[in-house]
């Protein structure tokens, strides 16, 4: 990768990168250790910064959090797919958009997830890209679910070579695992468009602005936290592109 | 419930006997109430603090502390010590939120707002001066203050007022490029001059 991307490691760290662009760099992260290392130093360097500006909060705040934590249900790796079932699905305007133009889907499910580490919810910050891709005059939007309730929304435009893919009621990835998407049956037959894991929703987004080309499906898989060159099992969710 | 809110006082002292975060994590994850009130004794100052530094307004920066502190009760499960430390896990998510907060409420207005840049420019130096009178870490300040300008005004726009490196380049009027590269140096040279991670 170029040098270019490598230099965003200090943007990443203090969460200073435009949603845009977080798909593309965390797919240089996946392929880079060094990177990642780098990344995962610069983020405890943050820290320190953070802890410097330290301040009490006001002592009220403490008894309203304990007593809020009474009702506040912790997550179970083993339950939280119940758990996801209940809670909102993206925003409307984006569903409202979406429904415009549903072609044919096939989405398969097979294994079933526990555990990961951390919330990347960045739904609200992403949905200004995303609005960005609807607006593309070929824009065109698969969208499907499986009996299980887990569902995704892909939106392409060949013209732009962007692909949006919007999964939700995903259960988080098994500790050291992490979820990649691929472009299949192009040059080469996978290619990888990123790694995402799901927010405490259970919600996932990814753009992807390299080219859609000419891929015919689009496919999810459980990889090795990192991601890996080529997918290592069989996709957990496959949907057809439109052309 | 009010016996509860004693204030806690001496933490200093108190502070290197105190379970590792990491371990309090792993029994909150448990469901473990105590540890919880422990991690919060501990974490509740420097996440309040980020999050005041970013979100400023006191009455939002109780509030997303509350999420915060609720989002650590709730995933504790999925804090993996192996990826790093527990408060470098808890200050991210802090970051994280305190950034979504104000990043969503500004969206609404400065996309073609350019009074939104004229307004940027002033608090800039309260922060710089916020920033710099209450740090309370001598080593960070002293680490800062070996930044050159532009390193120090780009890292602290970035992380203590949750910019874009986009947005600071706007702000500095200085290059894209440059910015980047010089988030990741000046990060860089905090990181050896504090001796993290190495």
């Amino acid at each position: 990768m170029t040098a270019d991307i490598h230099a965003l490691t200090g943007a990443y760290a203090l969460n200073a990168i435009p949603e845009t662009e977080r798909a593309a760099f965390e797919r240089h992260l996946a392929e880079c250790e060094s990177c990642a290392q780098e990344v995962r130093e610069l983020r405890a360097t943050a820290t320190r910064l953070g802890e410097a500006a330290s301040e009490q909060p006001p002592p009220a705040l403490k008894a309203a959090v304990l007593a809020r934590i009474a009702e506040v249900r912790q997550q179970s790796p083993l339950d939280e797919l119940a758990a996801r079932r209940q809670r909102s699905p993206w925003p409307t305007r984006i569903f409202g958009a979406a429904a415009a133009v549903l072609l044919a889907v096939s989405v398969s499910l097979g294994v079933l997830l526990v555990q990961t580490r951390q919330d990347v919810d960045s739904g609200r910050r992403q949905v200004a890209a995303m609005s960005a891709l609807l607006a593309a005059d070929d824009a065109r939007i698969v969208s499907g679910s499986t009996a299980q309730g887990l569902s995704g929304t892909v939106v392409v435009s060949r013209h732009q070579g962007q692909v949006m893919l919007l999964a939700n009621n995903i259960p988080a990835a098994p500790e050291g695992k992490t979820y990649q998407v691929w472009l299949i049956d192009d040059s080469p037959a996978f290619r990888s468009i990123g790694v995402f894991e799901p927010d405490k929703s259970g919600r996932a987004a990814l753009v992807d602005a390299s080219g859609v080309l000419n891929a015919k499906t689009i496919g999810v898989t459980v990889e090795p936290d990192g991601g890996s060159d080529q997918p290592s099992t069989p996709p957990v969710m496959e949907m057809t592109l439109p052309v | 419930m009010a016996e509860r809110v004693r204030r806690i006082t001496g933490v200093e002292g108190a502070q290197a006997r105190e379970p590792e975060p990491g371990e309090l994590l792993l029994r909150v994850a448990r469901g473990d109430e105590h540890a919880f009130e422990r991690l919060y004794d501990i974490v509740s100052a420097p996440v309040f603090g980020l999050v005041r530094r970013v979100v400023r307004d006191p009455a939002q920066s109780e509030e997303v502390t509350q999420e915060v502190m609720l989002e650590l009760w709730r995933t504790a499960a999925r804090y993996a010590p192996e990826k790093g430390s527990a408060m470098t896990w808890v200050m991210t998510l802090a970051h994280r939120r305190a950034v979504d907060r104000v990043r969503s409420a500004q969206s609404a207005t400065d996309r073609e707002d350019k009074a939104f840049r004229r307004e940027t420019t002033r608090p800039f130096d309260e922060v710089a001066e916020q920033v710099s009178t209450r740090l309370e870490y001598e080593q960070v300040r002293r680490c800062l203050a070996s930044l050159t300008d532009l390193q120090r005004e780009s890292v602290e726009l970035a992380y203590y007022r949750g910019m874009t490196y986009r947005e600071v380049s706007e702000l500095l009027d200085t290059p894209l490029g440059t910015v980047k590269t010089r988030l990741r140096d000046g990060l860089i040279r905090m990181r050896d001059c504090l001796g993290v991670g190495r």
